[in-house]
């Protein structure tokens, strides 16, 4: 009996042991690599790797407030220490339990939501929207509650899927390579040094036309909130009343935005004793001066510029209309290189002179990996001032008598790469683990084309000229597609 | 949360259930034990049925219990206990019919009025029938006929009746147990036996890996051809067929794995259902192999009684008077046989593509084989073939599972005339390519999982070939080995199915066949 009581206990450890092993392997690549776009992980575990109560502001919400708000800016300009915990589609179902999750260890004066999922049906809780806001949480009666709550909304998803991953992500099984197999061994979890924003660059192409701001009044119709979220909007604000916390509802500029949805917040708030703070007012917006042909990166979501203005009135409102000091916050002084990143690579990115283009880029190039797919022609209007930027990476084929040529060129960690042909060409390679990439170049008399494809995904502009795509090797972000046409339109194109 | 939420026998809630049972069924004495699988069979049967349902199949169980009382007081009273068992017998097929037969009636009725199956006069009328009433009803059918044989004494405790008659492993897919055989090994507590316990966790594991990683795969490539049988034709249909033999063998005998191992932590050992049906050299012996226990149930409490009949009798003598002695009793076994046959086919459903293809068809190729073994021993012996090499065995093999296989096709079409429908589609054109030119990976399945597939049926092969030679099965012969042997070969198991399993979020696992009978 001994002896088999010692074979059960051995098998259990062995048999826990690879459990937990191939779970590591088996888990979604998004929840470790978790750096570069739309991060929900690392937002989380930058939360749980603040010191104990340094947030005074905590801002909760979905990707309407993870692109709309920078903490570091808040504390730059306003001296205000805030960590922003929205992630995408996180509703305020979501909110609430990651409020409640926060308030252990940070005792923050003021919490803002965002409002965008305040109108959300019943329906809209996408099953991986809500394993990337559940599985980033430390196991806990929060955590085990919040799985409770939505497998009771959606029969589909089981609880016990929640606290063995393996029975959700095994299906992964003809993805995995081996590279996965040693993901065990090392966290490719890191700090959001940005502090929970999500910085988004480009501008939106379909934003043709002015959006009507809202005109404040009160006659206006209210909208029906959605059921469940109507229940977790008013545990959220007995929350925080528990809590002695101060709530601020808060929409950001949305070119989805309409009056009805504002009405009912601004009713409900009142009613709560709260303020509402809409950035879709005709008196906020032209305050900020916020515009959408500039400001916006797509339907809700602001770019860098954009969410610079938001974050800024936002800075000005808090101190205004509440009880919040300003003070000093060293972590904010080891992050704030992480922002000035941004700034940079939003800078490179809006510039349309190909000459000041590549000397932003010359000013930090161990950061930048640059491709270069060249269609039509890209040689003959070369200027000698581009030719010298050139030279810098090192690249030296494309000035040499190569009319309308086909033509690649890949400069990284101060490696080149390039290769000229009139007939097409194409390479492919890696630059890291991270960032793979295939390339294709036809020149005029060759098929006349172009194409970068990095991880998968085509960035290339298609269009006569330079095709340049630029990558942040420390953001692991795309910074900038564009086209340079050096002929005799001389465009550039985004 | 409800503590029978989400419970069929794939549920983690089942199986957490079943582990706390298994630690109170070993802690109370040995002469209470059966309490904690009455308890157990109470609870998976509220459940797995509406409470409508529930209260039939207990009402059931009741009446059978009672049936068997009346008839073991009026043993001497051969009238009584007669009616009775005539009575208990004719409501209990009737209410079978009810649930699950009703189609056949149906549509013969509608043939026999319109003259044709696409006219309704009338429709079935959709009933959800009690889990496992096909099962339990044989099982409650052959019990009162042994108390009416006076084979065995009718059981005085009537919860014990019910644990036994409706016990929950039995009630997905069977077995079909009879009571002289299993009621001790059930309601007979069992001491705790570390080897009979570590080997009903790997059947479980066992079943889990037929079902989760072969059975679903299978269903995907079958779905497909059969959804579109009129584009999948030639060979493809061909190949449809064999995947759903293995797909139906995968998914019940997979079923029939959990439910034995899950008897086994119990200590119960409940007759097996299937023992290497692939390996048949003829149907006949097929299906003596598959679905074993319907097959015995059939011959002891239908076959035999329906021979010895007066009417079978009558028409036996007859045939021997006409045919002569050996033949006219061949005639007369046929006959029985075709009966039988009928009711293997009407017991998986009224429908006439049951009746067909498991049931008369597979009946019929029989007989034809048995009317015509002479003719093809003389042509084996006119062209010297040599019946016991092994190619001719493997060629036995393959056109015992190719004659299946066409039956059970129609065990799957929607209909009878779609099963034809669709076999004439076969014959529609001739694409041997299809087997080599990659077309079976645009079936819904990838290369890898294709592969996945293959891997595991030659694995099936593989233990298969290790039961035959070593008659104890691969669980024993693994047993035998070194540990650190042993435990790689579990861990493979165990996370081959955790790993490779079609289940989970974005996978709509389908029932088990068999659970639906």
């Amino acid at each position: 009996m001994k002896k088999n009581i010692i074979k059960v206990v051995a098998f259990s450890l062995i048999f826990t042991s690879v459990f937990a092993y191939l779970t590591r392997v088996f888990i979604s690549e998004w929840f470790l690599d978790n750096y570069c776009w739309w991060p929900t992980t690392n937002v989380f575990q930058g939360l749980y790797e603040l010191e104990d109560n340094t947030v005074d502001v905590l801002f909760l919400g979905s990707s309407a407030m993870e692109t709309s708000i920078i903490p570091q800016v808040l504390y730059d300009d306003y001296g205000i220490s805030s960590y922003n915990l929205g992630t995408e589609q996180q509703s305020l179902m979501f909110n609430y339990f990651w409020l409640k999750e926060a308030l252990k260890t940070q005792k923050p004066t003021l919490v803002v939501i965002d409002s965008l999922y305040a109108f959300a049906t019943d329906d809209n809780f996408p099953e991986a929207f809500c394993r990337k806001t559940i599985d980033g949480m430390k196991m806990s009666s929060n955590k085990l509650e919040f799985i409770e709550a939505v497998c009771s909304i959606d029969s589909e998803q089981t609880r016990i899927s929640y606290y063995l991953p393996i029975l959700r992500y095994h299906s992964r099984w003809e993805d995995l390579s081996f590279a996965d197999s040693l993901k065990y061994y090392y966290d490719h979890i890191e700090m959001n040094d940005l502090n929970g924003y999500n910085a988004l660059y480009t501008c939106d192409p379909d934003m043709s036309h002015d959006i009507m701001p809202i005109i404040e009044s009160d006659e206006y119709e209210q909208a029906s909130f959605g059921n469940i979220q109507k229940e977790y909007l008013d545990k959220i604000v007995n929350l925080c009343k528990e809590n002695n916390i101060q709530l601020l509802m808060y929409n950001s500029p949305k070119s989805s935005s309409n009056i009805y949805y504002y009405a009912t917040m601004k009713n409900y708030a009142k009613n709560m004793g709260y303020n509402y703070l809409d950035y879709n007012t005709v008196n906020v917006q032209e305050t900020i001066g916020y515009n959408y042909r500039n400001d916006n990166h797509s339907d809700n979501h602001p770019n860098l510029e954009g969410a610079i203005k938001v974050t800024k009135y936002m800075g000005k409102y808090i101190l205004e209309n509440y009880n919040i000091e300003k003070k000093e916050n060293s972590h904010f002084d080891k992050t704030r290189y992480a922002y000035e990143d941004v700034v940079l690579n939003y800078t490179i990115s809006r510039i349309t002179d190909i000459n000041q283009y590549f000397e932003m880029i010359c000013s930090d190039m161990g950061r930048y990996t640059v491709f270069i797919s060249a269609e039509d022609d890209a040689a003959h209007n070369l200027e000698n001032e581009t030719i010298e930027y050139l030279k810098k990476f090192g690249f030296e084929v494309l000035f040499k008598d190569s009319y309308r040529s086909s033509y690649i060129g890949v400069f990284s960690n101060g490696v080149k790469e390039e290769i000229a042909s009139y007939e097409p060409i194409h390479i492919s390679g890696k630059i890291s683990d991270y960032c793979s990439y295939d390339m294709y170049s036809a020149g005029f008399e060759c098929g006349n084309d172009s194409s970068i494809i990095i991880n998968g995904i085509e960035y290339s502009k298609k269009c006569r000229g330079l095709n340049i795509v630029v990558y942040d090797n420390d953001t692991r972000q795309i910074v900038d597609s564009v086209v340079f046409d050096i002929g005799m339109d001389n465009y550039c194109i985004r | 949360m409800s503590l029978f939420y989400d419970m069929d026998i794939m549920s983690f809630s089942l199986y957490l259930l079943i582990a706390v049972s298994l630690i109170l069924y070993y802690l109370i004495p040995m002469c209470h034990r059966w309490i904690v699988l009455f308890l157990m069979t109470v609870m998976f049967l509220f459940s797995a049925n509406s409470l409508q349902n529930f209260i039939v199949s207990l009402g059931i169980a009741v009446a059978t219990y009672g049936c068997g009382i009346i008839i073991k007081n009026n043993k001497n009273n051969t009238i009584i206990s007669k009616l009775v068992m005539t009575v208990y017998v004719i409501i209990i097929v009737c209410t079978l019919f009810l649930y699950k037969e009703q189609a056949f009636f149906v549509n013969t009725f509608n043939i026999i009025a319109t003259g044709s199956l696409s006219k309704q006069i009338i429709h079935v009328i959709p009933i959800v029938a009690p889990l496992g009433i096909s099962y339990y009803f044989l099982t409650n059918i052959s019990y009162i006929c042994e108390v009416y044989w006076g084979t065995i004494e009718a059981e005085k405790n009537p919860l014990k009746f019910i644990t036994y008659s409706l016990f929950f492993p039995t009630l997905s897919s069977g077995p079909i147990t009879k009571y002289k055989e299993s009621a001790s090994k059930i309601l007979n507590g069992h001491s705790f036996e570390y080897k009979s316990f570590c080997y009903g966790i790997q059947r479980i594991i066992w079943g889990f890996f037929k079902k989760l990683v072969v059975s679903e795969r299978l269903a995907v490539i079958v779905n497909t051809i059969y959804a579109n049988y009129s584009e999948y034709n030639g060979l493809y249909i061909v190949f449809a067929a064999g995947c759903f033999a293995m797909q139906l063998y995968t998914d019940f005998s997979g079923c029939i794995d959990m439910m034995l191992g899950v008897s086994e932590l119990y200590g119960v050992e409940l007759p097996e259902n299937f023992n290497l049906p692939f390996s048949s050299l003829t149907l006949t012996e097929f299906w003596r192999r598959w679905h074993i226990t319907l097959g015995g149930w059939l011959k002891e409490y239908v076959l035999y009684p329906v021979l010895k009949s007066p009417l079978m009798q009558y028409i036996g003598n007859a045939c021997k008077k006409a045919f002569g002695k050996k033949t006219g009793k061949k005639i007369q076994t046929w006959l029985g046989l075709l009966v039988s046959w009928f009711l293997i086919g009407f017991w998986h459903g009224g429908g006439y593509n049951y009746i067909f293809g498991v049931g008369i068809f597979m009946g019929l190729v029989i007989i034809f084989g048995e009317m015509f073994e002479n003719v093809f021993n003389k042509f084996k012996t006119f062209l010297k073939i040599d019946d016991k090499c092994m190619s001719y065995r493997l060629f036995q093999r393959t056109r015992t599972f190719l004659i299946f296989s066409f039956g059970l096709s129609f065990f799957r079409s929607p209909s009878l005339t779609e099963g034809f429908r669709m076999w004439k589609c076969c014959f529609e054109t001739f694409n041997p390519w299809i087997f080599f030119d990659g077309s079976l990976y645009n079936l819904g399945l990838s290369q890898k999982e294709c592969s996945l597939v293959i891997m595991s049926i030659l694995l099936f092969l593989v233990t298969g070939i290790i039961k035959m030679i070593t008659q104890t099965g691969i669980r024993e012969l693994i047993s035998r080995q070194n540990l650190v042997f042993r435990w790689i070969i579990y861990m493979i198991l165990i996370f081959s199915v955790l790993i490779f399993g079609v289940y989970g979020y974005g996978f709509d696992a389908q029932s088990f066949i068999y659970q639906a009978f």
